[in-house]
């Protein structure tokens, strides 16, 4: 498996089942962390890598259910393998509506617990990977003047740099050199990509 | 000096003197110091006839009052004041009658006395021989000192003939409960303290008879052992009654615990599942620790080892499941009852987990193991763990609580408590519990309590309801650790 620093979070409160999934797990040179119930885990500072969660459902004090929801609460986006004693239709389907990667019956192979550990973490990869460019573009969107970002606001709205500059009141060659700037500044080599991270600027609320 | 009568008739001499030759005394009144009175006179022929004064002189006083007068004769006149001897005499008759009045009222006693002890030895004799029970006197050297009658009615043998033969009593136990009977008998010959046992023997003409045995030592004076008293009470109508409930009872025991165990099916599965989850995650994970360039071989020793642990735990599970499917044999073993508990505890695992029940175990470090049939014990604490957990579902999960606590009750024997935090028993109710389809739910089968009661009642203990404090209820039940011993 590629995603050799990734951590997987195991859950359970079955010592036996929990130590077995570990083992499992690192077998497949994964790094693991195990708790023993889900305040435990909820009590432990958010993981900074990528990695993934394995949850029993079924357990004393708050279950696989509830903490899936009290990490959605808290902003954490981790993604979460159920594993189950019994096949709970209306569980399972609860689960993967708020997100799970996947919902397991005990007893599962190793391929399958694995497959879906190795989504989960491509997922919380992706995730993790469009998290940092968006904070980057945010940093970038952050580095323009407020004429920059006026100009880029009209160029997202297909304007021209004609028309741009009657609105600004500026003359055309001055809108070309902030233009020319903000594209620069932003990072993009064409229109199009600009436009696409101004999106994720707007999407992050700025 | 004056004198009555002539003293001539006494004065002719004896032959010789002695006893017999002594002369017998005349009385007369005599005038002495200036006083009369009444005194005997014997006029003696010669000195040797001294002696025989003796019986006469009752004591020194008198002697020192006789007159002794020779004469010229060569006579001597002894004279004895006769008013002292009165007083004497009456004296002496009184003491008679007194020693006389002794005497009768002692005979008396003793007459009474020997006449009790006949009495009582034909009444007590009477007793043993009539007595209903079979009852016998065995000495600390096993010969039989008494055998009551009645041991004919009970067993067909003749009291002689178990007099006859001392290993008669051995021989006519039943072949299974011979152990039973000889534990019991050396027990009550070492222990020197009552016991009682129940076995079955068999007669004289074939049949099987239910014999309950209690035996006592008999000390004697100084607490000198002098064997052993025992009776034996033919049982057996009620020992066949006795078997034919227990018999109702464990069939229907057997079905409600069917009952339960497809109540408790998923949690069951559940509970196999984990270490079969366990063992399968082990497996796999050993299988790749080998596939290393540089095989990891501590990480599969240690999955090896869990495997087989899991394994273990496993095969537990099923045990506890087959259990609860099969009858109960009738054969009572040493049950420790903490484990009952945490047998059914591991049963109930997931069941608990699944309501969010913590459980709060107290259980006394070291109890002694009881007399018992370890899977109706463990019905029993499965129904009432049950019962406390249907008690608290209108409770939110994170208050549902269950205590569980044993300890050892010197005297009692050993005393369980099972106290939830549920709806609590209306008062109204307590006393119909126990009763049989008595039940508050809506699918409840009301036979859960009953059966319980039924088998605690069988171990010869008790079960009963409380309502807590603040809220819920609590079941305590109590064992003895000593009980009859019983097949
Ligand atoms: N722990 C408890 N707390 C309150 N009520 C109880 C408890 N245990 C038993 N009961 C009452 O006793 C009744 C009889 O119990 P049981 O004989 O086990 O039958 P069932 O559980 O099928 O109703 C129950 O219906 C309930 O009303
Ligand atoms: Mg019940």
């Amino acid at each position: 498996m590629k995603n050799g620093a990734a951590t997987v979070f195991v859950v359970d409160d079955d010592a036996s089942v929990r130590k077995a999934l570990a083992r499992l797990i690192q077998s497949v040179g994964l790094q693991t962390k195990t708790f023993a119930s889900a305040q435990e885990l909820l009590d432990q500072a958010p993981p900074e890598g990528p990695g993934c969660i394995v949850l029993d459902v079924r357990m004393p004090g708050l279950n696989g259910l509830e903490l899936q929801a009290e990490l959605t609460g808290r902003n954490i986006q981790t993604p979460i393998v159920f594993i189950t004693g019994h096949g709970d239709i209306q569980m399972s389907v609860r689960a993967m509506k708020s997100g799970a990667v996947d919902f397991l019956i005990k007893p599962f192979n190793d391929k399958e617990l694995l497959g879906a550990i190795k989504t989960a973490i491509e997922k919380d990869e992706y995730f993790k990977a469009a998290q940092t460019e968006h904070s980057e573009i945010q940093r970038r969107h952050q580095t323009l003047t407020p004429r920059e970002r006026e100009v880029l606001g009209l160029v997202v709205k297909g304007r021209m740099n004609k028309e741009i500059a009657a609105e600004l009141g500026a003359a055309e060659k001055t809108v070309k050199v902030h233009r020319a700037r903000v594209m620069q500044k932003m990072q993009v080599q064409s229109v199009a990509e600009l436009v696409r991270a101004a999106e994720r600027v707007a999407s992050l609320g700025s | 000096m004056r004198v009555k009568e002539s003293a001539a008739s006494q004065l002719k001499a004896p032959a010789d003197p002695g006893r017999e030759n002594f002369p017998s005394p005349w009385r007369g009144f005599v005038i002495l110091g200036g006083s009369l009175f009444l005194a005997e006179f014997v006029v003696m022929i010669c000195l040797p006839y001294l002696p025989e004064l003796k019986p006469w002189v009752y004591n020194v006083a008198d002697a020192a009052l006789m007159l002794l007068l020779a004469s010229p004769a060569g006579y001597f006149l002894v004279l004895r004041p006769l008013h002292h001897h009165i007083r004497e005499r009456r004296r002496t008759e009184e003491e008679l009658l007194l020693t006389n009045e002794q005497l009768r009222r002692e005979i008396a006693v003793r007459r009474t006395a020997e006449g009790e002890l006949v009495e009582a030895e034909l009444r007590y004799r009477t007793v043993a021989n009539f007595t209903y029970d079979w009852e016998y006197w065995e000495t600390p050297e096993h010969a039989l000192r008494y055998c009551s009658p009645s041991c004919e009615r009970i067993t067909g043998y003749s009291a002689p003939e178990f007099i006859a033969d001392p290993k008669l009593q051995e021989q006519i136990i039943h072949p299974e409960d011979a152990d039973l009977w000889r534990d019991h008998h050396h027990g009550a010959l070492a222990a020197r303290e009552a016991k009682i046992a129940e076995f079955r023997i068999r007669r004289k003409d074939g049949d099987i008879r239910w014999v309950e045995h209690t035996s006592q030592p008999v000390l004697g004076e100084n607490g000198i052992f002098l064997g052993v008293r025992a009776s034996n009470r033919d049982v057996t109508d009620r020992k066949i009654k006795e078997l034919q409930t227990q018999q109702l009872r464990r069939e229907l025991s057997h079905v409600t615990r069917v009952t339960t165990a497809g109540q408790l099916a998923a949690s069951l599965a559940h509970e196999l599942n984990q270490p079969l989850t366990a063992i399968s995650c082990n497996a796999q994970a050993a299988e790749r620790f080998l596939a290393f360039d540089k095989p990891e071989l501590n990480e599969v020793q240690q999955a090896l080892k869990e495997i087989w642990h899991d394994s273990q735990r496993a095969g537990g599970v099923i045990r506890q499941l087959r259990a609860l499917f099969t009858k109960t044999s009738q054969q009572r073993s040493v049950v420790n009852f903490n484990e009952v508990i945490e047998g059914t505890l591991g049963l109930l695992r997931s069941e608990l987990v699944l309501n969010g029940v913590s459980v709060q175990l107290e259980l006394a470090p070291e109890l002694p193991g009881l007399q018992g049939d370890r899977i109706e014990l463990q019905q029993v604490v499965l129904n009432l763990i049950l019962n406390a957990l249907e008690a608290m579902t209108d409770l939110p999960p994170h208050r549902r609580r269950l205590r569980l606590c044993t300890k050892l009750e010197k005297s009692m024997g050993i005393q369980a408590d099972f106290q939830d935090c549920g709806s609590g028993i209306p008062p109204a109710q307590l006393s119909r519990l126990f009763e049989p389809f008595f039940t508050t739910k809506p699918t409840g089968m009301g036979m859960g309590l009953t059966i319980c009661h039924s088998i605690i009642e069988a171990h010869g203990g008790r079960l009963w309801a409380v309502n807590n404090r603040d809220r819920g209820a609590t079941f305590h039940l109590m064992l003895p650790i000593h009980q009859k011993e019983t097949v």
